[in-house]
């Protein structure tokens, strides 16, 4: 079943008449994570405040569970749509306690109380609800905030950069933690972030959005696998892309595309020759923890990243390096 | 324009509506002013363009540049030094630092005419204690004078604003400027003052108003000012087309200045981040410097409240059998609670405006929003007017229909009773509670609104049980400084009170209008007094 | 919630009770005698007298004060509802503008023509005066003797360059000051008498009567144009300094030769929609009466306007005067010309 369905969405905002969002189209279907990511300043933030309810698009339509929440002749308010949300910086009143800020949605159920300790013990803080939100760290905080948002039963789950307020050293226990809790419930969510690592690891289905549009959708593996663009393969990590002419250089034989890629991972490598190998100089290096990458140039005056384990760093001054096809990514340019 | 606004299904019209009554309501004695642009003024208009407005408009913009230079240096230099440093009595004097703005300023105009006279207290301690045989006598009253004593009557606007802004806001800019080895001094100009620009240009606007607005203090002093045009052009030249053609183009003239403060805080939208409104840690100096900031900050304090409020003291200890009497302490009360009223009225609707604006998704309900707060620019006797004209047509409506109908001889709903004389109030002191809730508003931000609504609940909630309670320092701040100026006014009550009801100010003008300016200082105390209350409390609660 | 309701419902019965119908025109003749009064006048003497006219009479004195001009624009707006009975104001020219602009009827009393002269009350019977001022000079006593002093036109002499005081143009009393010159010497030689006092100025005008009078003891000029009152009031301050000031200078009372002395009257007539009629006519009954017009001479030193009423022996130390008879009309009638003159000689 279809919980929510995005058609023709296009939002300008009148400051500088640009496009947030042109024409776009999303599905998600009942119990799906779906993920939102791009670059900062490619809509994401605003496409989730519209599913909310807290922007109004200039035209197309939201149906939210077969109900129109928007279109260009109605308009269902944020507060009547029954979406839960947790806010980038958790948004907690911090004139309520706890239990007041958990409580705060329930006004139509019976037994409001029960809820309360009910969605308190699910995010784990059974016993906070008398302090009041300034004594509780970050994570704390977004648990709350979480516990908030599913308290009244929402149709639909949003969370805007729910990570990025949060400390590195914690952030994927926290995580990890949070989407226990969430896909436990199972609800239908969708998150936005910036980091790939996030979708990757937590959404059952990625949206990626680029100048106002979803340039691609899928599970993380597809387009972690066949990335339509150079833009979206950099997305999930470093790659070194080549043009036609470039790609000639390595005599492979393959279907013809406009740009080739290998993730610097791919790349295999020898200190001897070997068959089909490359000799490339190496220009630097740095180190990256578990990997050290190396910057190498190709007698065809090309320079390639590769990365190796760090653990068996490349001695020497030359390196011999084959692309294997089955790690090639083809890129086709738009018509 | 209001097909498309009507049909267009993302626009709540209920709070649209409510906004749009509540602007026209108390737009309405702007508007009757406004509209008279159109009609043109009376045939005194060649009169007054050709010998008085050069004259007077130069004299206004002279006073407009010179008050807003000095209430800069009164206003910012001790806000500065009360919040980024620590020096011996300095909880004190930062609270003594507003006392001023429990002076009206006319009186503070008298206090200082009354110092400087001829057989004042300046002279006399001249001969009597120092043996000056020859006093050069001070001419306060020119123009000069009259800049002086309104910079420090009114520096407390700035000074308001700029403490809170540097007390609260700026410690993150401000460490950082610290880390990149920046002195004190250096990080005030260059960092802490280019930010505090929108917060001080705020409180700077409330005085560019106050002194275009002023008429007491000019014409006591013999300064021609804009306003004393408003006046010639109605009392002496019996035109009041004329009167209202001239304030309407006030009021055009303050819109203009309202937009380009607007726009220029819209170039430079710096981001404060709330959560990071720490106090500025504060600097201990070198004790002779300790006692120079001292030294710095008690100038404004004592010439613009001791010095007048000696002489207030001294005039009322000579008039004080004469003028004291039990039904003083009746004057004080009905000033009180018609300041009261007038607070709560003025926030309620302060707040209702700027809430509906920041969430309206119109923007003409948005610009609509901030027009009521043009009242404050214009003298109070041309509100009574643009009040009158439209009021009195309804409650003359109001009298005939409820003869026809009920047969009931009623008298008027609004002219002469409270409501009338609350609602004028209401019209000229919006924009001394819009702005603080604006600035509150504009802090806390959409964040806790947007998680309550999508929590499900329903707006008046939202407002009530999130939003009040998130600005509750902003309202009462705002409800304050409205407090004190009710307390203070007086063109208004003079014409629009209802006659069981006296208050403090009208008690002083009619003593003052006498020429008895002595006798004018035991009332004029109560109202100093009755506005000390309200100022510690604002005090208090900013230090919290 | 309950709170908030509760509160709100005190605030609408507290706004309710406390801005009932004043004005109420049938509920004045059933319940108490009211008569409501717009006045210009915030004179002490004046509130004594109104309290004693409540306790004589048993009507209840209902006081709205502010300017003239303002009272005028009031009662223009309220209209035929208006509850003022009775205007009062400080000059007749302003009590002749409410008559143009049909603010007041015309009232016949016998008291009333009996106690006010003829040329000090309207020849219709609009209105009354009730005291009268004399704008006159008064000069520093060491510096200046009575007999440089002659009318208000030799105060142009150049013997006097830099030495006048007065106070500005817009004030009332120096409008009938100027209109009764052009009504006396005709516009263009009252357009060269100001300019001619301007010349002679001691500083730019500015502060009261009073003030003027200070800066004459001061040694800014030597002679200054003021009412007459405010030298009593001096006299009487409570400041031992001020007192000291008034002992100092001498009043003259200028064209005793000629026309007289420039006087003015504060008067009052009953408004044309008084509701309260009969009571408007009693209440400026009373204040043109012996035991009220001893008051407005005895304690605010203005000049009776009752002939029988005897003069306080502040004002009869002043010496008796010939006063210019000028009918008080023209001053209002001239009144506008007066201030465009001011302006175009550039009096402040």
């Amino acid at each position: 079943m279809t919980v929510l369905n995005i058609q023709g969405v296009t939002k300008s905002y009148t400051s500088d008449r640009k496009c947030v969002l042109s024409n776009l189209d999303f599905t998600l279907e009942k119990g799906e994570i779906c993920a939102f990511i791009g670059e900062s300043g490619t809509g994401k933030s605003t496409l989730l405040k519209l599913i909310a309810g807290l922007e109004t698009s200039d035209s197309g339509t939201i149906i939210l569970e077969g109900k129109t929440v928007e279109s260009a002749s109605k308009f269902v308010a944020a507060e009547d749509r029954g979406i839960g949300f947790v806010f980038q910086d958790f948004a907690l009143f911090p004139h309520m306690s706890i239990k007041k800020n958990v409580g705060y949605g329930l006004a139509k159920f019976q037994d409001k109380t029960a809820r309360v300790s009910e969605v308190l013990r699910m995010v784990g803080l059974a016993s906070y609800g008398d302090r009041y939100p300034h004594e509780l760290s970050g994570g704390e905080q977004q648990r709350i905030a979480l516990a908030r948002a599913l308290a009244p039963n929402p149709t639909l789950l949003l969370l805007d950069e729910p990570f990025s307020n949060l400390d590195t050293a914690l952030k994927s226990q926290i995580r990890n933690e949070l989407f226990e809790i969430i896909k436990g419930t199972g609800i239908s969510c969708i998150f936005v972030t910036h980091d790939a690592q996030d979708a990757i690891s937590l959404a059952h289905k990625i949206a990626v959005l680029d100048q106002g549009k979803v340039v691609q959708m899928g599970t993380p593996k597809a387009l972690f696998d066949q990335p339509f663009t150079p833009a979206i393969a950099r997305f999930f990590g470093e790659i070194n892309i080549f043009n036609q002419e470039e790609f000639q250089h390595f005599d492979i034989e393959l279907e013809k595309a406009d740009f080739y890629g290998i993730r610097p991972e791919h790349i295999t490598y020898s200190l001897t020759p070997e068959k089909n190998s490359q000799a490339a100089v190496i220009m630097g290096e740095t180190f990256h923890g578990l990997w050290r990458k190396y910057r190498i140039k190709l007698s065809s005056q090309m320079e390639l990243d590769l990365m190796v384990d760090a653990q068996v760093p490349i001695e020497g001054k030359e390196v011999f390096i084959t692309l294997a096809p089955a790690y090639l990514l083809m890129f086709h340019k738009k018509d | 324009m209001f097909s498309s606004f009507y049909y267009n299904a993302k626009i709540d019209k209920k709070w649209s509506l409510l906004t749009i009554a509540i602007v026209l309501l108390l737009g309405a004695p702007l508007l009757t002013i406004l509209l008279k642009l159109f009609s043109g003024p009376g045939e005194s208009w060649a009169h007054i363009k050709e010998y008085l407005l050069l004259d007077y408009l130069s004299n206004s913009l002279f006073l407009m540049v010179a008050c807003s230079i000095f209430t800069l240096i009164l206003g910012v230099i001790p806000a500065w030094l009360v919040s980024a440093y620590s020096f011996p009595f300095r909880k004190l004097l930062q609270w003594l630092l507003i006392l001023p703005l429990a002076f009206p300023n006319y009186l503070t105009a008298y206090a200082y005419a009354g110092l400087f006279d001829y057989s004042g207290i300046y002279e006399r301690m001249m001969v009597q204690i120092f043996n000056v045989d020859h006093v050069s006598h001070i001419d306060i009253m020119g123009i000069w004078g009259l800049a002086w004593v309104m910079s420090f009557s009114l520096y407390p606007y700035v000074y308001l604003s700029a403490r809170s802004f540097f007390s609260h806001q700026s410690h993150r800019q401000m460490s950082a400027a610290k880390v990149l080895g920046a002195g004190r001094f250096k990080a005030f100009y260059s960092i802490a003052l280019p930010l505090a620009r929108p917060a001080v240009v705020g409180g700077l606007l409330l005085v560019v108003m106050e002194v275009l607005g002023d008429y007491g203090s000019a014409y006591y002093y013999g300064v021609s000012t804009y306003t004393t045009a408003i006046f010639r052009s109605w009392f002496a030249l019996e035109e009041p087309e004329t009167t209202v053609y001239l304030s309407a183009q006030l009021c055009m003239f303050i819109l203009f200045l309202i937009v380009m403060e607007r726009s220029l805080r819209g170039k430079k939208k710096y981001r404060f981040n709330s959560e990071g409104s720490q106090e500025l840690i504060k600097k201990t100096p070198k004790a002779h410097i300790q006692v120079m900031f001292m030294l710095v900050i008690i100038i404004p304090i004592s010439l613009g409240f001791i010095l007048p409020l000696i002489q207030m003291m001294y005039w009322a200890s000579l008039t004080f059998h004469e003028v004291w009497s039990t039904s003083l302490l009746s004057i004080v009360w009905s000033s009180f609670y018609l300041s009261m009223i007038t607070a709560f009225i003025c926030i309620c609707i302060s707040f209702l405006l700027i809430y509906a604006a920041k969430w309206s998704r119109s923007l003409i309900i948005q610009r609509l929003s901030s027009l009521p707060i043009l009242g404050y620019a214009v003298p109070g006797v041309v509100i009574a007017v643009g009040i009158m004209i439209p009021t009195l047509i309804f409650d003359k409506w109001l009298v005939n229909i409820a003869q026809y109908y009920l047969n009931w001889s009623m008298g008027f709903l609004i002219n002469g009773t409270i409501i009338g004389l609350i609602f004028a109030y209401s019209v000229r002191f919006l924009a001394v509670a819009y702005h603080p809730i604006e600035a509150s508003i504009q802090k806390t931000g959409m964040r806790f609104e947007q998680a309550a609504q999508m929590l499900g609940v329903q707006r008046w909630k939202r407002m009530l049980q999130i939003n009040i309670p998130l600005n509750k320092l902003g309202l009462l701040s705002g409800a304050l400084l409205v407090f004190v100026d009710t307390m203070k006014e007086l063109p208004l009550t003079l014409l629009l009170k209802p006659y069981g009801i006296m208050t403090l100010s009208v008690k002083a003008f009619e003593y003052a209008s006498d020429e008895r300016i002595a006798e004018t200082a035991l009332p004029a105390l109560f109202i100093i007094m009755t506005g000390l209350i309200p100022i510690f409390l604002l005090n208090r609660m900013m230090n919290t | 919630m309950n709170k908030y309701l509760i509160a709100l419902v005190h605030l609408g019965c507290f706004l309710f009770t406390s801005c009932s119908p004043q004005s109420n025109k049938e509920k004045v003749q059933e319940q108490q005698q009211e008569v409501n009064v717009y006045t210009h006048r915030h004179y002490a003497p004046d509130q004594e007298l109104f309290a004693q006219f409540e306790k004589e009479l048993g009507i209840k004195v209902n006081v709205v004060n502010a300017s003239a001009d303002e009272l005028m624009l009031k009662m223009e707006n309220e209209g035929a509802q208006s509850p003022a009975d009775v205007l009062i104001t400080v000059d007749a020219g302003r009590l002749q503008r409410a008559k143009e602009k049909e603010l007041l009827q015309s009232v016949t009393s016998e008291v009333l023509t009996s106690n006010v002269p003829d040329h000090l009350r309207d020849e219709d019977g609009y209105w009354f005066g009730l005291t009268k001022r004399s704008r006159v000079i008064v000069y520093a006593k060491e510096r200046v003797t009575k007999d440089q002093l002659s009318t208000y036109e030799a105060l142009t002499e150049d013997q006097w360059l830099g030495k006048i005081l007065i106070r500005s143009s817009g004030n009332i009393y120096n409008q009938s000051l100027m209109a009764s010159m052009i009504a006396n010497l005709g516009e263009e030689a009252a357009a060269q008498w100001a300019a001619g006092i301007l010349k002679n100025m001691a500083r730019s005008p500015k502060g009261s009567d009073r003030d003027q009078m200070k800066a004459v003891v001061a040694g800014v000029g030597d002679l200054a144009i003021v009412n007459t009152y405010y030298v009593g009031k001096l006299l009487t301050s409570p400041d031992s300094l001020e007192r000291e000031v008034g002992e100092q200078i001498g009043i003259f009372f200028p064209n005793q030769e000629g026309r007289g002395t420039h006087i003015n009257v504060s008067g009052a007539g009953v408004a044309k929609y008084a509701p309260n009629k009969a009571n408007a006519i009693k209440f400026i009954e009373f204040l043109s009466s012996e035991a009220a017009q001893e008051i407005f001479s005895s304690s605010n030193f203005e000049y009776p306007v009752n002939p029988k009423v005897k003069m306080s022996p502040l004002l009869l130390s002043w010496g008796t005067f010939k006063e210019d008879k000028l009918s008080l009309s023209t001053l209002g009638v001239l009144n506008k010309s007066a201030v465009l003159l001011f302006d175009q000689v550039g009096w402040k």
